[in-house]
């Protein structure tokens, strides 16, 4: 629809550039300019947000699936008050038992709706759930940063947004009083794409006593921001803690696809630094970049594998 | 011509500036449907040489197959293999593999299959692996006791009891044992003293994808 306007503002400059050229004076000749490259500038602008989904439109996707399965939409409340999807699985509904949960981080730029709407969490959540590749798990998709176009890398940044409190403490708290869900460790694990696959490794590096496990999809070895207090060269750099730093007692699944070069070579080199106890499973895809189809091809064997590393449903 | 190779943005590039001077110098001559024409084109070639350099900075889309979306794999399931125990009709049993001889054990291992066993030959159950004490029945987890000796080895044991039975390769929970229990923790089999509650859940065989 938005992709539609824009497109018919191209359009239409392009047409009156053609059409009243020849009787307008500089001025308005230079005003037909502009509007003519920022229709261009504006088209380029919504089509790329359709792939990152920066700035979701649209209202609230998904809810109930036919195979039972919601997503909610809440607002957490915090040192941050962000928004969060809440996928609750089929087996949620029969009111009784506890579950384990999955923080599932987006990447930069992003929201939780490219989880939604280009990752199609929802359904590969279900169908691996009615496989019984996965057990019955509660998923969160948090915001990480309070402004679309600053990224926090999941980091409390100095002086800024403290995404990391956000993301460890107030929506774990968040989701223990409003369901049903494990509350201990063995019941909570990471997931997340590109800059959220860094989150997914940093987090749980950095709070081994609240996470199991953690499945990075095109995750990097360090943040690539500057945090304020020069953590992204020591403990907010999982290549940093692996090598300086006893390893913790998690288990971690790296993915990467083979022509994404710099997470190929971040992952590798997280891969080998690896001493017990950490435990690392590696998973690579031949070829796709740094885009949805990977992710999307990563999507079910990321959460098999994270369901078989935590705790199962307490009934 | 690779997707993110110089030749591609730069030939896009000739083709923009191209684009432009013929657009500039026919304007005058030019029809409306030309005009409209020469614009769009014009607009077009400048997103797509721009397009073309933040990808090759960024590496979105390395190569013209990523960017159709083909990632040339798949993920894929092992199908879970029935044990060679998997027809046995007791629930409780003693356990004699080829191998038992060289664990050294007082006596063989005492295994308690889960009720939901039978009932599930598409699931492997994580497993309680107590040393001394019998282990108590655990739901959907498969229980084996173990009574050492100061002899005992116990390294291939994971790998014997999965040819048996439809148990995990990981995710096991090890009660006591010592340094017994510390070497199978050690090679990844599982983890300590855990709750029963918090063993993973019996699961149909994962999606995998190769490793690296």
């Amino acid at each position: 629809m938005i992709l539609g306007l824009a497109l018919a503002a191209v359009a239409g400059t392009a047409g009156l550039l053609a059409v009243r050229w020849d009787r307008l004076r500089a001025l308005g000749r230079s005003a037909l300019l502009v509007a003519a490259a920022l229709s261009v500038v504006a088209a380029t602008a919504v089509q790329v947000n359709r792939l990152v989904q920066a700035y979701p439109t649209g209202g609230t996707p998904a809810a109930t699936a036919a195979t039972g399965s919601r997503m909610l939409s809440v607002l957490v409340p915090g040192r941050l008050t962000l928004g969060m999807y809440v996928y609750l699985p089929a087996a949620y509904r029969t009111g009784r038992g506890r579950f384990p949960v999955i923080e599932a981080l987006h990447g930069y730029p992003g929201s939780p709706q490219t989880w939604l709407r280009r990752l199609d969490v929802q359904s590969y959540l279900d169908q691996e759930i009615a496989a019984g590749r996965m057990a019955p798990t509660v998923v969160l998709f948090p915001w990480q940063t309070p402004r679309r176009l600053l990224d926090t890398e999941c980091t409390n940044l100095r002086g800024g947004p403290q995404a990391e409190t956000f993301l460890t403490v107030d929506v774990p708290a968040f989701a223990r009083a409003h369901y049903r869900v494990r509350t201990d460790r063995a019941g909570w694990g990471l997931t997340g794409y590109s800059a959220g696959a860094f989150c997914a490794i940093n987090l749980a590096l950095r709070h081994p006593g609240q996470f199991a496990a953690a499945a990075s999809l095109s995750g990097y070895s360090s943040p690539g921001i500057t945090i304020g207090d020069g953590s992204e060269k020591t403990l907010n750099n999982p290549g940093w803690r692996l090598r300086h730093l006893p390893q913790p007692a998690i288990a971690l699944w790296l993915g990467w696809a083979g022509d994404d070069r710099q997470s190929a070579r971040d992952s590798r080199r997280l891969a080998a630094l690896r001493r017990p106890p950490l435990a690392v499973t590696t998973a690579v895809v031949a070829h796709g970049g740094h885009s949805d189809a990977v992710w999307t091809r990563m999507e079910p064997p990321a959460f098999d594998w994270l369901s078989a590393h935590l705790a199962r449903p307490l009934s | 011509m690779t997707l993110t190779g110089l030749p591609l943005i730069g030939l896009v590039a000739v083709a923009c500036v191209a684009a432009g001077a013929v657009t500039v110098r026919r304007w005058s001559r030019a029809g409306i449907a030309a005009r409209v024409a020469g614009v769009l084109l014009l607009e077009a070639l400048v997103v797509g040489t721009a397009g073309l350099a933040v990808n090759r900075h960024e590496q979105f889309y390395p190569s013209w197959r990523a960017l159709r979306g083909d990632t040339g794999t798949v993920a894929v399931a092992a199908p879970v293999v029935a044990g060679r125990l998997d027809d046995r009709p007791a629930t409780t049993f003693r356990w004699r593999p080829a191998g038992l001889a060289q664990w050294h054990l007082a006596e063989p291992p005492l295994i308690s299959l889960p009720a939901d066993y039978r009932s599930r030959p598409d699931v492997e159950f994580p497993v309680v692996l107590t040393f001394g004490a019998a282990a108590p029945h655990v739901s959907a987890a498969v229980t084996v006791t173990i009574a050492p000796t100061a002899r005992s080895v116990l390294s291939d044991l994971p790998a014997s009891l999965r040819r048996d039975l439809r148990v995990t390769a990981t995710g096991w929970d090890i009660v006591g044992g010592g340094p017994l229990g510390d070497a199978l923790v050690a090679a990844g089999v599982g983890t300590r003293d855990h709750s029963p509650a918090d063993l993973p859940p019996a699961l149909a065989a994962p999606l995998r994808l190769p490793t690296s």
